[in-house]
């Protein structure tokens, strides 16, 4: 099992403004998923933009990282790029990160993709991760259009996934699916979590969703009165 | 019988070029560039004034620096509508708008409104077919370009390029460069609508400010006509269909006494039936917003 502890994290979006965040202490395992509750516009998108390393130019971040026993000092007000790259999102709208006009076995190979795509083939058609065929996305030239919504939020988790990665942030990945969907997708990032040894994190406005699966893994973010919040995980 | 063939074949031939690259900027980007119209006549009057430079020079070597000047001509304008699109920010339909213009004058500054070619030699011609001279080195070229497009489609930028029209933002997501995705489509698709531009012209012995008019219009009506025969995405059968079924209606037309000047009317009307058919058979065919 690996740690992520974020220690003494403090961020403001300028430097002459009051702390949006302040000397946040908080602690994550691989294996698990968390979810991260607070009301719109508390910092919940903010807190993933400090883990991926997409915080504003201008924006200062101070503290330290300690991931798998290495410990991490920010520098410059950016997240250590040997962290940030290991951190990928999947968006809440799962049409933004497929290609619903190709296979599944396009799409998966299309994730492979370098920056600026070359002229040499396309990666290799790869075997469907059998933790996929759990949740019936079983045929690699099945046409992306004819999967339910839950099994294209899977296929984007998967897809983001081609690249390595140890931390999962999922922006309110079932907030556009019923009922069934929804524990589809969270059950199989629980069995993800397990199979690939990932700390994932989860933005959710549901309750009940959290109130089911979170089992003391909800992170809240609250804000005082100056307008700082503290991030605590209940 | 054979002369039509031979007709249909070569005037396809010589528009193969600008079709592909309509297919890969309009059908699979998805992008109105209607630039390609200013770069079928800038690549054909670049090559024409490169021409006479290369008389001296063995005809394979005259004819390769010939088409790279041609197809550098048509990829300035891909740069400069590609340009104005990612860096000013200008919506593609208007900076392709404001690149014809720009062109126009360009153009004209360059070239002048017309270059006659009839004191030079005929890069293309091989006396192999009777009448149809040029025809050999078309097919040659055909069959170079299709190869060549075979396996690009199946490279990682020929994909990228399909992902664009079904999805734009799927490049941030991967942390792929959406520009460069962008602009090397558009500079290819000019670059084929340049080469194709200076074909036409070494074949009719002229090149004019104007023979752009109406070229995308052909494009558009030739891939809706290709789609009709073959639907999936990322194929060369989709452009190579669609021209040979252009210029063969076209040709019909002609057979049965129809005046030419009116074919870019009928153009428009094939466009609107296959559209109004589609559109009725919706559970088949996939529409979007450029129809191709």
């Amino acid at each position: 099992m690996k740690k992520l502890l974020l220690h003494n994290i403090s961020f403001k979006f300028n430097p002459q403004e009051q702390p949006f965040f302040h000397d946040a202490h908080i602690e994550f395992d691989s294996g698990k998923i968390y979810f991260i509750q607070g009301k719109n516009g508390v910092g919940k998108s903010t807190f993933f933009a400090v883990l991926q390393g997409t915080t504003p130019r201008n924006a200062v971040l101070t503290g330290t990282i300690i991931f798998d026993g290495t410990e991490f000092t920010i520098k410059n007000n950016y997240m250590d790029p040997k962290i940030s790259t290991r951190v990928k999102t999947v968006v809440q709208d799962s049409n933004k990160m497929i290609v619903n006009t190709m296979t599944i076995d396009e799409n998966l190979r299309l994730a492979h993709l370098p920056i600026h795509p070359r002229l040499i083939p396309l990666a290799h058609t790869i075997n469907i991760p059998t933790i996929m065929k759990d949740f019936g996305i079983n045929v690699l030239n099945k046409n992306v259009q004819q999967l339910s919504g839950g099994q294209k939020q899977i296929l984007a988790i998967m897809m983001a996934l081609q690249k390595p990665t140890q931390i999962l942030l999922l922006d309110e990945p079932t907030a556009a699916l019923d009922e069934k969907n929804t524990h589809m997708v969270i059950q199989f990032l629980t069995d993800l979590a397990k199979t690939l040894d990932l700390i994932i994190i989860i933005i959710t406005h549901d309750k009940e969703l959290t109130a089911m699966y979170a089992q003391n893994r909800t992170v809240t973010i609250k804000v005082n009165e100056k307008g700082t919040r503290t991030i605590e995980l209940l | 019988m054979v002369e039509i063939i031979l007709i249909i074949i070569e005037q396809a031939l010589l528009h193969f070029p600008l079709i592909l690259g309509a297919y890969i900027s309009v059908s699979l980007m998805k992008i109105p560039d209607l630039s390609m119209e200013s770069s079928y006549v800038f690549g054909a009057l670049t090559a024409c004034i490169v021409l006479p430079s290369v008389q001296n020079l063995p005809v394979a070597l005259g004819l390769c620096i010939i088409i790279c000047a041609s197809m550098i001509g048509g990829a300035c304008v891909g740069i400069t509508s590609g340009l104005l699109t990612q860096k000013a920010r200008i919506p593609h339909l208007l900076s392709s708008i404001i690149t014809i213009g720009i062109f126009h004058g360009i153009s004209q500054l360059v070239a002048g409104v017309y270059i006659s070619l009839s004191g030079y030699a005929n890069m293309l011609a091989l006396d192999i077919i009777p009448l149809h001279p040029d025809l050999p080195i078309l097919t040659l070229l055909f069959i170079i370009i299709s190869l060549a497009a075979l396996y690009f489609f199946k490279t990682e930028l020929g994909y990228s390029l399909a992902v664009f029209g079904s999805n734009p933002h799927f490049f941030t997501h991967y942390g792929i460069s959406t520009t460069y995705v962008f602009m090397s489509g558009i500079i290819l698709a000019n670059a084929l609508a340049g080469l194709s531009g200076y074909l036409f012209a070494q074949s009719n012995g002229f090149a004019d400010i104007n023979m752009g008019f109406g070229k995308l219009l052909l494009c558009i009506t030739a891939l809706i006509l290709g789609k009709v025969v073959y639907r999936k995405t990322l194929s060369i059968i989709t452009p190579i269909a669609g021209m040979f079924s252009y210029f063969t209606l076209q040709q019909l037309l002609l057979k049965v006494g129809f005046d030419l000047r009116y074919f870019t009317m009928v153009q428009a009307l094939v466009i609107v039936a296959i559209l109004i058919m589609q559109y009725k058979n919706k559970e088949h065919m996939h529409i979007d917003h450029l129809g191709v």
